[in-house]
């Protein structure tokens, strides 16, 4: 029986294909109705009457988009959300790569129990950590500056991203670095040039997780800097698109969606390393 | 090509002896095997004399030099794992000269001990291709072309067998067996197959929890002696 035999098709539909449908709509919905509510005129938008899910041709308007970019700072926001993302991560990345390494491949005395305890350490609830990371940010004269969220957003970035890189190095047969060492790697050149280039999948899952994490940060953006031209992109939209009780929702919706495309960008890019197999063909 | 002497090596993990007080030599162009069980110290035994991992008491000598504190890469060793180990980012050429480039051999001499080894082994026409691309008989081979360019004084073998079927495994015994007349070099040789000691080896070395407690020539095994623990000494090739 093959795949063109018409009850077939039909399963393959009802049994795969279907499902997928929903779910697909159910996760682009969100997108859907924010592109819709960017692109709205206000009177269609306040009209209960109006479909919320349709808009007519002469509903149609640019005029949210005119605002975010001339009225606000939005550029402004988006590069200050591009610098401390890249930045945070790229630091986050190098300690997570050192750390991971260190503990998976070299046996020193509580390797294990610091392992555990870096993972503990990202079981914090990082709104609590907020509080003391306020006296630390205001001690190094970081306040108002984009240089306080980079230095602590590595607090929740590192944990995680190190822990995540730990069970991948483990898969990395241990053979292939005595082979390294036998001709002739110190640790430094095994990692860069033997562990690197085998754990890319992890680390370029690693990498777009904790850049989600950075740009999508709310809080501490929040907490730690207060003038309009540092603001980073989720704080800027939310606090200069909202005066008072009167909601911009078309800019609001606007500037979240393109927000949303950098990481979707990203991730779509590199969505192959996460299923590429690089240690095929090292052992049997 | 050098002696390799191994004097009352030790390797405690915790509580546990691995290998204990373990003697033995294999002489100059000796095709040496250490045979026994499973957990007797076999593999640990290696890994100790390629200095990848540091004995908790004795000596190793090769040639007249004391190794015991040298790294990896100063012991003039080259290893051949039981799982090949190959480089997986790495095509055959590049797996081959890495450790050449590693010690800063120029390109040209690299491509000659690159080129010689893979008309040995009857690989060159894989020398662009990813292990991935590559079939478990070749895989060794190439593993083995790995270890020939760099000429150490000793080779380093640990169980290449194990993981090929029964009939490539026949093949290569008789492939290693020309390869170490034809390099004419020092081969210690792990493995807990009795058939591939016997056919192989110059002088077998019995390992028993960590002991060797047997080390004779090839022909002496075959007479079908008693392999209870006795002292060891070095008998003379047959």
């Amino acid at each position: 029986m093959t795949d063109r035999h018409p009850a077939a098709a039909a399963r393959r539909a009802l049994g795969i294909y279907a499902p997928l449908l929903v779910f697909v709509a159910f996760a682009l919905f969100p997108v859907y109705h924010m592109f819709l509510t960017s692109v709205k005129t206000d009177r269609a938008l306040y009209n209960l009457s109006l479909n919320p899910l349709m808009v007519s041709l002469g509903a149609l308007t640019a005029e949210h988009y005119r605002l975010l970019f001339t009225d606000t700072l939005f550029s402004t926001w988006l590069m200050n959300s591009l610098l401390v993302s890249l930045s945070s991560t790229a630091i986050s990345m190098v300690i997570s790569i050192l750390a991971a390494y260190g503990l998976t491949r070299i046996r020193f005395r509580g390797a294990d129990a610091f392992g555990i305890a870096i993972f503990i350490t990202y079981l914090v609830p990082y709104s609590l950590l907020f509080l003391p990371l306020t006296r630390v940010v205001s001690w190094l004269n970081l306040s108002d500056s984009l240089w306080a969220l980079v230095v602590t957003y590595p607090t929740f970035l590192v944990p995680f991203s190190t822990w995540l890189l730990m069970g991948y190095m483990k898969t990395i047969p241990e053979e292939i670095e005595k082979s390294a060492m036998i001709d002739g790697c110190n640790r430094l050149q095994i990692l860069t040039r033997i562990i690197i280039p085998l754990a890319v999948p992890g680390i370029v899952c690693a990498t777009l997780f904790a850049f989600s994490l950075a740009w999508n940060d709310l809080l501490y953006s929040l907490v730690f800097i207060s003038p309009t031209e540092k603001k980073t992109l989720t704080v800027g939209v939310l606090t200069e698109l909202i005066r008072g009780d009167v909601y911009f929702w078309g800019s609001l919706m606007g500037g979240a969606l393109i927000g949303s495309v950098p990481v979707v960008v990203f991730y779509a890019m590199f969505m192959d390393y996460y299923v590429s197999g690089m240690t095929a063909g090292a052992i049997k | 090509m050098a002696k390799l002497v191994v004097e009352n090596l030790t390797k405690r993990f915790g509580s546990s002896t691995a290998v204990d007080r373990l003697s033995f030599v294999a002489e100059d162009r000796e095709f040496l095997v250490l045979i026994g069980p499973s957990g007797c110290g076999k593999s640990t035994t290696l890994n100790l004399i390629a200095g990848l991992d540091e004995a908790s008491a004795g000596r190793i000598y090769i040639g007249e030099r004391l190794v015991n504190h040298l790294h990896p890469k100063d012991r003039d060793i080259a290893m051949v794992f039981q799982n090949y180990a190959l480089y997986p980012h790495m095509n055959v050429y590049a797996n081959m000269a890495f450790g050449l480039s590693m010690r800063g051999y120029s390109k040209t001499e690299i491509d000659g001990r690159i080129h010689e080894a893979a008309e040995i082994l009857g690989i060159g026409d894989l020398l662009l291709r990813k292990p991935k691309a590559l079939s478990g008989g070749q895989r060794q081979r190439v593993a083995v072309g790995r270890a020939i360019v760099r000429k150490p004084a000793v080779f380093l073998f640990d169980e290449p067998l194990s993981n090929l079927d029964a009939k490539l495994r026949v093949q290569m015994r008789a492939e290693l067996s020309k390869l170490h007349q034809r390099l004419n070099t020092t081969i210690v040789y792990v493995t807990h197959d009795q058939v591939e000691a016997m056919t192989m080896a110059t002088r077998i070395v019995l390992l028993k929890t960590g002991c060797a407690s047997r080390s004779a020539g090839r022909s002496s095994f075959t007479a079908g002696r008693s392999t209870r623990s006795r002292p060891v000494s070095s008998a003379p090739r047959p």
